[in-house]
Parts: structure tokens; C-alpha cells; sequence
């Protein structure tokens, strides 16, 4: 469910640190009918025209906030709000070139009453980056 | 005294009435029949057969307000020109800073269901007790304390029954049920956990045998069900779904045809495709080669024998209905589920609490184009589905 909304085209862009581009931000919605604490989520997945980045190289914003995905474990009072995004920034020294990419964005939602396996959402979009 | 209506749904929330949402609603309407309007559709002249009150689950529009289409405020005020009376919310959709929302968030919320005449009915909540598998699961006691933040939650917000979900629909009852029941009790919350598609209705059965025990252990009347009509799936038939207008009978055809030739699916769905298909032909389609299904739902597998008169000896247990629903036609029929049986045993069986629509057929729309979702029609149709049910139109 809502796979054609879950990746949005705003947003999309390099980050800088120090001057030095570190790498690209995407925002994101939740493919489920409700918002969720950042534990629930299993598994982020994003590949940009075919380069893989799993959640090692991931950084997940929440308002002001910003973890690790290990962190977002532990994170209990922190909401995924339904319908609302969260920032992903993906580590890529360098960032991407400027163009239309093909984005790949893949979510796990772990809800307790879908087992462990939960669901699986994911959509390829093709995004314009312009710097 | 006269009490506004948010002032009297205050009072049920905070105070530790005894009264059902039912027997509440009628004091409401007994007390101050100026403060609350009956629907009252033209050509009325016989009295209602049933006390059911008819609401909706702000679920059923979903999508809207996801993609910020509808308000929270918009959807109240929907309820409110369909002469809705029950609103039903899922507490992760609708409650900012949850589960601790403002007093201002409170007082607005109140003064909307006073705006827009409606009664709270049914707070559905989740308690993840696995922590997605990243995290320590909860213990017994964390669940139960979680589910009490819940049931306070829908105190302040003025609801008089919480569904929680917290593992799988098939597994056995977990204790937290019973030892909710005290302070449920204390409260004066009905916990209803679901009877949810493909849970057996039989009293025999291990979620439905469950629960019942544990109200018997205890004699409480702060634990029962809300059945969700999903729960009631008209078999699947080609036959009953070309009649209703979900399938076209050549592209049943064609389909039934491809697969006993071993037609490969690409190849069938891209024919599919250029024969004007409905969203109906699609999931056909799709259960005929048994791949996910796209399109419309045609109800649920036939994994569950229920049948309505199996609600009969939980109908004392009954403490809201999900209207849970896929599609309705433009003859306002519900084209997978057995709305017409459960509706006459509700009747006859003296059901008195809210009926609250859910529409669930966007979910499978927002993948590929199907046809335009329209939840407030769908919606809207459902309420005169009902309403013809009830003998009120």
C-alpha cells in the first residue's frame, strides 16, 4: 500500500559537511496505514541507478534529530508520523551528479502482528538532482 | 442543567460512569434532544427496527489523509453531512504528540465532536510487543502498562471502547487481557480485541474460547469483541461477482481460458490490459494465477467457515463493529461480504452499539492505476447500504 507515495521527489538532494559534500538526502513516508516508534522499522533499502547503500551507510532524521539505524532501535518515544516524512541521508563522499537518477527505496515495517517477516514496501522512481 | 455535548462527553470520560456507549447515547439523546440530531431521512414513517447507532473509522479515509488531502477536521465535518454519529479513530493515524497529546489538541478535539454531533466510539490501538525485532521484546508487565497509556489515552479522548492488537490475529490469547481487566474496569474502557479476518467465530475456537474465559474467570464486562464484518467473506464465485458488476464476463473468459492453456501471466495481464478491464477483472486475474493480488478485493480466502448465526452467542460480548468494506457498487451493494446475513442477526439480537464504517479498498488501488479511489464516495454509499439494512431509508 501506498508504494507511489512512499519516496518523494522534494528534498532530493546533496548534503554538505564542512564544504565537503558527504553524500545525498531522501524523504520518505511510511507505507502503512498508521504512524509508527522508529523501532518498528526493520530494514531501509536505497540504491541509486543500481549502486546498493544499506543502513550502515544511513543516517534516519526525525525533526531535529538525527541517528544511526542502530540508534533507532532504542528510539521508543520517537514517532514515524503517518503520512508525514522522514529524512534519509545516505553516506557517499562526493554525492551524486546532478541529473535524473533512478532511485530504488525499500521499507520494512515490523508491526507484532505480521511476525517477523512484516512488510515489505519498496518503489524505483526517477528523480531530478539538482545539486 | 443543560450540558453541551462536550461537556457531557467529559464527563462520561472522566467521571467512572457505569453507563454503556449505548445506554450514553440514549441519555444524550433523552436528555437533550436539541443537542444531538437523529438522522432523520425523508419518508421516515415506521420506527427504526434497531438501536444501532452508525458511525465511521476515520480509517476508512486513510489515503486522503495521508497525501494531506483531508483534515482531521474535514473528515469530522464528512461525518457530520452523512449524519454519522459514531467516529472511531485508530490512535496512530489521528493523535499528534501521541500518545500524550496537548490539552489544547484535547479541548479542540472536543469542541469538533460537539461542532459536528459526534460520539467517540471505538479507540483502536497497537502494542508492539516484539519492538520490530530490534529491541528487547516487552515483558508481561510492559505490555500491560502500555496498554494502559492506551486506555488512558482514550479516556481523555472520550472513548468507551479501545481495540488493541498486539501479536498475531492466529496466536493463542496472551495474558494481557487478563490482566487488563482491573484496570479497565477501573477506567471504564472496554477492551475489545478484534475478531478480525480469518479468526473462526465459533466459542470453541482458540482467540474467540480465549477471551470468553477470561470474562468468565472474571465476570467483567470491560472485556469483550469488535467484529469485524471482514470477518463475514461471501465465498468467493465468479458467477455471484459477474452479477454484481465486479467482473467482465468475457475477461473472466479469456482468463479462464489463458490459464488452462499455461499462458503465462505477463502475457495474460498485458492482454488484460488492452480489454478495458475493471479493477475487478484484475484481481481475478490475479487469484486465478495466485500472484498478489492487484485491484479490487473479492473477499477474503475461504479460510474461515464463519457464518452469521455464529455471532448470536457473542452478541452480549459485542461492544463495536468495524463495517470493514471493499467496494460498494453503484447498486450500494458490498460486493465481498455478507453484510445482508450479519445485519439481520444484529437485528434480531438486539445489537445496540455503533456500526462504524471501514473502508479498506484504497489499499489495494495505490499500486497501480485501477481507477480513481474515492473514499468519501465509498464511504457515503456504505452509510446508505446500511442504512437500507436498517430499515432507515
Amino acid at each position: 500500500m501506498f508504494e507511489n507515495y512512499i519516496l518523494l521527489t522534494r528534498g532530493f538532494q546533496n548534503v554538505r559537511q564542512d564544504n565537503k559534500v558527504v553524500g545525498f538526502q531522501i524523504l520518505v513516508k511510511i507505507a502503512y496505514y498508521r504512524g509508527v516508534f522508529l523501532p518498528i522499522i526493520g530494514d531501509f533499502q536505497v540504491a541509486v541507478d543500481g549502486e546498493k547503500f544499506g543502513v550502515d551507510k544511513m543516517k534516519i532524521s526525525v525533526g531535529r534529530h538525527t541517528y544511526t539505524f542502530d540508534e533507532t532501535a532504542q528510539a521508543e518515544n520517537v514517532r514515524w508520523e503517518f503520512g508525514k516524512p522522514l529524512t534519509i541521508t545516505v553516506m557517499k563522499p562526493g554525492g551524486l551528479k546532478p541529473g535524473i537518477h533512478e532511485v530504488f527505496f525499500l521499507q520494512n515495517i515490523k508491526p507484532s502482528y505480521t511476525g517477523e517477516r512484516g512488510r515489505i514496501s519498496s518503489v524505483t522512481k526517477k528523480m531530478a538532482l539538482v545539486q | 442543567m443543560k450540558l453541551t455535548r462536550s461537556e457531557f462527553l467529559k464527563t462520561l470520560g472522566y467521571a467512572s460512569a457505569t453507563i454503556a456507549s449505548g445506554d450514553a447515547l440514549s441519555a444524550v439523546t433523552g436528555n437533550s434532544a436539541t443537542v444531538i440530531a437523529e438522522p432523520s431521512p425523508a419518508g421516515q414513517t415506521s420506527k427504526p427496527k434497531s438501536d444501532i447507532m452508525l458511525g465511521v473509522s476515520l480509517y476508512s479515509y486513510q489515503h486522503a489523509i495521508y497525501t494531506g488531502e483531508m483534515t482531521l477536521e474535514d473528515c469530522l465535518a464528512e461525518l457530520n453531512s452523512i449524519g454519522a454519529q459514531g467516529l472511531q479513530i485508530i490512535d496512530e493515524i489521528t493523535v499528534p504528540n501521541f500518545p500524550n497529546p496537548s490539552e489544547a489538541w484535547v479541548d479542540h478535539w472536543y469542541e469538533m465532536c460537539d461542532k459536528y454531533k459526534l460520539t467517540p466510539t471505538n479507540m483502536n490501538c497497537f502494542v508492539d510487543i516484539w519492538w520490530g525485532w530490534r529491541h528487547k521484546p516487552m515483558s508481561l508487565q510492559e505490555q500491560v502498562d502500555t496498554l494502559t497509556v492506551r486506555l488512558k489515552l482514550a479516556k481523555r479522548l472520550g472513548f468507551t471502547v479501545v481495540r488493541p492488537t498486539s501479536g498475531a490475529v492466529s496466536e493463542p490469547v496472551g495474558q494481557i487481557f487478563e490482566k487488563i481487566v482491573p484496570i479497565a474496569e477501573d477506567l471504564n474502557i472496554k477492551v475489545t480485541p478484534e475478531l478480525h479476518s480469518p479468526i473462526p467465530l465459533q466459542t470453541n475456537g482458540a482467540f474467540v474460547g480465549g477471551i470468553l474465559n477470561v470474562i468468565q474467570k472474571t465476570g467483567t464486562k470491560h472485556l469483550g469483541f469488535t467484529l469485524d464484518m471482514g470477518d463475514l467473506p461471501l465465498p468467493f464465485s465468479k458467477e455471484r461477482l459477474i452479477s454484481v458488476g465486479e467482473l467482465t464476463p468475457e475477461i473472466a473468459a479469456y482468463v479462464d481460458n489463458a490459464k488452462a492453456k499455461g499462458t503465462p501471466v505477463e502475457e495474460v495481464q498485458a492482454r488484460v490490459n488492452t480489454m478495458n478491464p475493471k479493477s475487478g477483472d484484475r484481481t481475478y486475474l490475479s487469484r486465478v494465477y495466485n500472484i498478489r493480488p492487484v485491484g479490487a478485493p473479492m473477499g477474503a480466502p475461504p479460510v474461515a467457515e464463519n457464518d452469521p448465526k455464529d455471532i448470536i452467542p457473542l452478541l452480549p460480548y459485542i461492544y463495536n463493529i468495524h463495517g470493514k468494506f471493499y467496494r460498494m457498487n453503484e447498486d450500494l451493494v458490498e460486493t465481498t461480504l455478507n453484510y445482508e446475513g450479519a445485519f439481520k442477526v444484529l437485528i434480531e439480537g438486539g445489537y445496540k452499539y455503533s456500526i462504524d464504517s471501514e473502508y479498506e479498498g484504497q489499499r489495494s488501488m495505490q499500486n497501480q492505476w485501477c481507477e480513481p479511489i474515492n473514499e468519501v464516495e465509498q464511504v457515503r454509499r456504505h452509510h446508505l447500504m446500511m442504512r437500507r439494512l436498517l430499515g432507515r431509508a
